[in-house]
């Protein structure tokens, strides 16, 4: 069709019209003010599932979850949506919820939601209709980690412990060692002692990897805490500084594993694969790790060593501190239907089906991948127990030993329940490698992550 | 009884009025209206996001909070005041040197060696630019490997070699590592530029030069670098500019460590804006990160116009 003159202006006139109804269509898309469908009556369980909600994940195991979606979408008959996030995923699900992007289930880390629930970003789980009855099945830990200003901001997907303190057996028997440590002191002197007899080169693995999960940030306030150290108070407020030893010296130990070559070469520019990997490949006689890798480690296709890996007993000590994912819901200011589909979905993943009463996803994990989950009902249940004691070594003297990581583990609440905790621990995964390969004066270090608390304080209030 | 007939001129003028329309759009503002699209998707997509910059780096505001307030400069005074951005600029420029450095030697390198004419030359053409053709995230993940001093590549000749393997990413080494892996995915484009214009170097400048008693690298100087001074200039800006802004790279590989040695102002800027949501701090390091880039670009031509221009005072 040939465009005249006229032809054209009419058809740019109609374009007009269209994007002048269109911009206040759109912006009508982007949902009412937030905080509108907060607070409010509890909300019933749907009787039918309606509609297409979203989930989004980061990339771990997305077939299994893929199939769970599958399985609930045929039960329920909601549709899910499923996503995943490559790459820094705390930064990118908190711009997606600062743009007010429809986010009906996603996954967080236990650092995460206390700032993005002070912006109004999120929906609490105070208006779930089993609140109170998952509430009480929960670990205290985990109930007491997922309650932030008084409310239930969501429901576990996981929670093991980070810095489970795990073994190469293979390797402390060439080493000749035949007792466990039960401090970080005598866990660094069989480091020395398994060097020294040659038995490993680089006998000790620690959680110095940066990026971009912080790792070395979670081993550094996990190790203070367990040698008793304060860390963080009320409100954040930290509670070490750099001239009354604790920390200083604790940081000063772990430069000394650095330059004795007692641990990898790059350790601090190490992913968590390669952490994983690292360890797996063998070698290394001790490991703070992710409790639930301890699967990963003795699978014989992914490790050279599967057998020997075992966890270190808590005597006195703690080793590691409580890590959880959450399952989030966000809020843009969708309706309660809208709402309870997205609980509907979150109490199937994270909690019991509702048509069984049983807990379906979360026994699945946990026997399946060993991932634990904030529930004990789970984690000690016949069928997780059956799992793991078919793989695990030495099951009768480590199934123990595994509950009892899981019996009162720290929790890092004083850091964690605050606006800033992804803005401290981004800081602290670039000072702490300083301190330990020697870049910056340890004290120095020390003081800088001090003040970076107290100026956040300051900015965000207590 | 008679009849008249009438009869219709045989071309009656229409007596339908004009269009209003084109009574009213001239030809000039008929051509305005055909531009009018793309005028407006580039105010869209181009100008709006960067004013909006511009008047977000003039704010200080924090979603968690909500606070929000006009600052005017003082984004801009903190970051020129702070030693941190001071230590990312200083990296940056380390890595933007390093990167052109590496990038434009491999560059020219395999350039010239693509002149020649040599059994496999063809096959070697497509090999030269599969770097390019590859994603950072996959040139990021193959280099992980081969620096790995645990089961990498450079481990591996370490060992060989009866050496210890030493770690490529430490501190004191990161940059350069980077910028090798950097300049190995971009030297192709610069190759091909370079290698177009080698070719149509004439062949019997050389045959005189060679007569004339003119040395290897004096051929190198008086024949071969004034036809490629230009593209090379042009090279020069692309890579140094890429150089100045990579991320993705450097995220993958080190996500700015250890300890914040690969930390460029690209990087520190990604934190501050996506990490820590400072917005207004973030778009004022932005703006300070374009004013360097103009001042390399601007730097890069006044040189090679200046060199360009010395020989040709030289040649008459």
């Amino acid at each position: 069709m040939e465009l005249t003159r006229r032809s054209f202006v009419k058809r740019m006139s109609f374009a007009a019209l269209a994007a002048g109804v269109g911009g206040p269509v759109l912006a009508a898309c982007a949902g009412p003010d937030k905080g509108a469908a907060a607070g409010g009556a509890v909300l019933k369980a749907p009787a039918s599932g309606t509609g297409t909600m979203n989930m989004r994940i980061w990339g771990a195991y997305p077939e299994f979850v893929k199939e769970r979606a599958r399985e609930f979408t045929d039960s329920y008959g909601t549709k899910v949506d499923l996503g995943v996030v490559a790459g820094d995923y705390p930064s990118i699900i908190q711009t997606q919820l600062r743009q007010n992007q429809k986010l009906d289930l996603f996954y967080g880390l236990g650092h995460l939601p206390k700032g993005w629930n002070t912006a109004g970003w999120l929906h609490d789980y105070e208006r779930f209709w089993n609140k109170d009855k998952a509430e009480a099945e929960m670990l205290p830990v985990v109930r007491d980690a997922l309650t932030i200003d008084g409310k239930l901001i969501g429901l576990p997907y996981f929670a093991f412990v980070n810095g489970a303190l795990f073994a190469n057996k293979q390797v402390l028997a060439t080493a000749g060692l035949d007792s466990w440590p039960t401090t970080y002191d005598e866990l660094y002197a069989q480091v020395r002692k398994v060097k020294k007899s040659g038995a490993s080169d680089t006998p000790y693995l620690p959680s110095f990897w940066s990026a971009p999960y912080y790792g070395i940030p979670f081993g550094f306030v996990q190790e203070a805490m367990n040698r008793g150290m304060p860390m963080f108070g009320a409100g954040g407020k930290p509670e070490f500084d750099e001239n009354s030893g604790g920390v200083v010296d604790m940081l000063g130990q772990w430069r000394d594993l650095y330059s004795e070559n007692l641990v990898p070469k790059g350790v601090l520019t190490f992913q968590e694969s390669d952490w994983i990997e690292t360890f797996a490949a063998g070698g290394i006689a001790y490991s703070p790790q992710l409790q639930y890798d301890l699967r990963t480690f003795n699978d014989p296709a992914k490790s050279k060593s599967a057998g020997q890996f075992v966890a270190v007993p808590q005597q006195g000590q703690k080793w590691g501190m409580m890590h959880m994912g959450i399952y989030l819901t966000g809020n843009n200011g969708q309706s309660d239907e809208d709402l309870a589909q997205a609980y509907s979905m979150a109490e199937y993943f994270g909690y019991r089906d509702r048509k069984s009463g049983e807990f379906v996803v979360p026994t699945k994990w946990a026997a399946e991948n060993n991932l634990t989950q904030g529930y004990a009902e789970v984690n000690n249940s016949p069928t997780v127990e059956k799992a793991v004691r078919a793989w695990l070594p030495d099951a009768d003297e480590q199934w123990p030993i595994l509950k009892d990581y899981m019996a009162d583990p720290q929790y890092a609440k004083g850091l964690y329940h605050t606006d800033w905790a992804l803005e401290w621990v981004s800081e602290a995964s670039r000072q702490l490698p300083q301190a330990v390969n020697g870049d910056a004066d340890i004290k120095k270090v020390v003081r800088t992550l001090r003040e970076k608390a107290e100026k956040l304080i300051e900015e965000y209030g207590e | 009884m008679t009849s008249t007939a009438t009869v219709a001129p045989p071309h009656t003028p229409s007596t339908t009025p004009r269009a209003r329309f084109s009574s009213r759009i001239s030809t000039n503002r008929f051509g305005l209206l055909l531009v009018a699209p793309v005028v407006l998707l580039t105010v869209v997509i181009v100008i709006y996001p960067v004013a909006y910059s511009l008047w977000i780096s003039l704010t200080s505001s924090n979603p968690i909070t909500g606070r929000s307030r006009f600052v005017g400069l003082e984004n801009y005074a903190t970051a020129l005041g702070s030693g941190e951005f001071w230590r990312t600029l200083t990296l940056t420029l380390f890595y933007v040197v390093c990167v052109t450095v590496m990038g434009t030697v491999v560059a020219l390198g395999s350039a010239l060696l693509l002149r020649e004419k040599f059994l496999g030359r063809r096959v070697l053409m497509a090999l030269i630019v599969l770097p390019w053709a590859l994603s950072t995230y996959a040139a990021a993940v193959v280099f992980r490997y081969v620096y790995s001093p645990q089961f990498g590549f450079s481990a591996a000749v370490s060992e060989r070699l009866g050496l210890d393997p030493s770690n490529i990413l430490a501190q004191g080494s990161v940059i350069p590592a980077l910028a090798l892996v950097h300049a190995w995915q971009f030297a192709p484009l610069g190759a091909y530029f370079l290698l177009a214009t080698l070719q149509m170097i004439p062949e019997d400048l050389y045959k005189l030069a060679k007569v004339d008693g003119v040395r290897l690298m004096g051929r190198f100087r008086y024949v071969t670098l004034p036809y490629i001074r230009l593209p090379m200039a042009i090279f020069l800006v692309l890579i140094g500019g890429q150089a100045a802004t990579a991320f993705d790279l450097i995220y993958f590989l080190t996500s700015g460590g250890p300890g914040g040695s690969s930390r460029t102002l690209s990087f520190f800027i990604y934190e501050e804006t996506f990490q820590n949501q400072r917005l207004g701090s973030g778009a004022a390091m932005s703006w300070i990160l374009l004013v360097v880039v103009v001042a390399l670009t601007v730097g890069y031509y006044k040189v090679a116009l200046r060199v360009g221009n010395r020989d040709m005072k030289e040649e008459t």
